[in-house]
């Protein structure tokens, strides 16, 4: 054994986005700079840290959950690498988060996996993927 | 036989890395953190990471002994 490590995973790769969406069978729409929301803050919630009110409903991509008219938003993250996920979680945004976990936890878990399997790829290694008690487990090998 | 492990889980990735000697393990895992956004915590060396750097002092030991 050599080490072990936790990340905590931000979406950095639109290709691994891509394809964490073909994988949870939704569609990404690439350059879609709004996302659908309730259209307006009616201030019973605070805003996210970072944000303003201003930011709501922009985005820079999309992700849309068929038969549910909110959307998910990737906003580039402004001090680093990579994307963070927007959605208005009241009403309709309720589909969203049944689909993609409360704080969008399935979502980046499909990038997650999708992304290593990529990088895996590109590096010409093999990656095989299984599920263990709910998580899901990816060897590669090939060094 | 070297490989790298990863659990996904709660937005979360665990890396185990295995077989490596050295810092080698550092350079298999590199790319990976990156396409996850870099955010590693927790990083625990195990022991094999440590051999190359006890063989050398050994050698150097041996090698100073002669002389």
């Amino acid at each position: 054994m050599s080490h072990v490590e936790q990340v905590e995973t931000t979406l950095v790769d639109i290709e691994a986005v891509k394809a964490a969406c073909t994988r949870l069978g939704v569609e990404f729409v690439e350059g879609k700079k709004n996302y659908k929301w309730f259209g307006r803050h009616v201030g019973d919630h605070p805003l996210p840290k970072g944000v303003k009110q201003e930011d709501l409903g922009k985005c820079d991509h999309v992700i849309r959950l068929p038969g549910c008219d909110y959307e998910v938003g990737l906003v580039k993250l402004k001090a680093a690498k990579g994307y963070t996920l927007a959605f208005d979680f009241w009403g309709p945004g309720k589909m969203l988060q049944k689909k993609f976990g409360n704080k969008m936890e399935h979502l980046v878990d499909a990038y997650s996996v999708e992304a290593l399997k990529l990088q895996a790829k590109r590096k010409g290694f093999m990656a095989k993927e299984s599920v263990v008690n709910g998580k899901i487990h990816l060897t590669v090998t090939g060094f | 036989m070297k490989q790298v492990k990863f659990i996904i889980g709660d937005g979360k990735v665990e890396i185990e890395a295995s077989g490596f000697k050295g810092g080698a393990c550092d350079a298999a895992t590199k790319g990976f953190e990156e396409i996850l956004g870099g955010n590693v915590s927790g990083k625990k060396r195990k022991a094999e990471f440590h051999q190359i750097e006890t063989a050398k002092a050994v050698q150097s030991i041996g090698k100073g002994g002669r002389g």
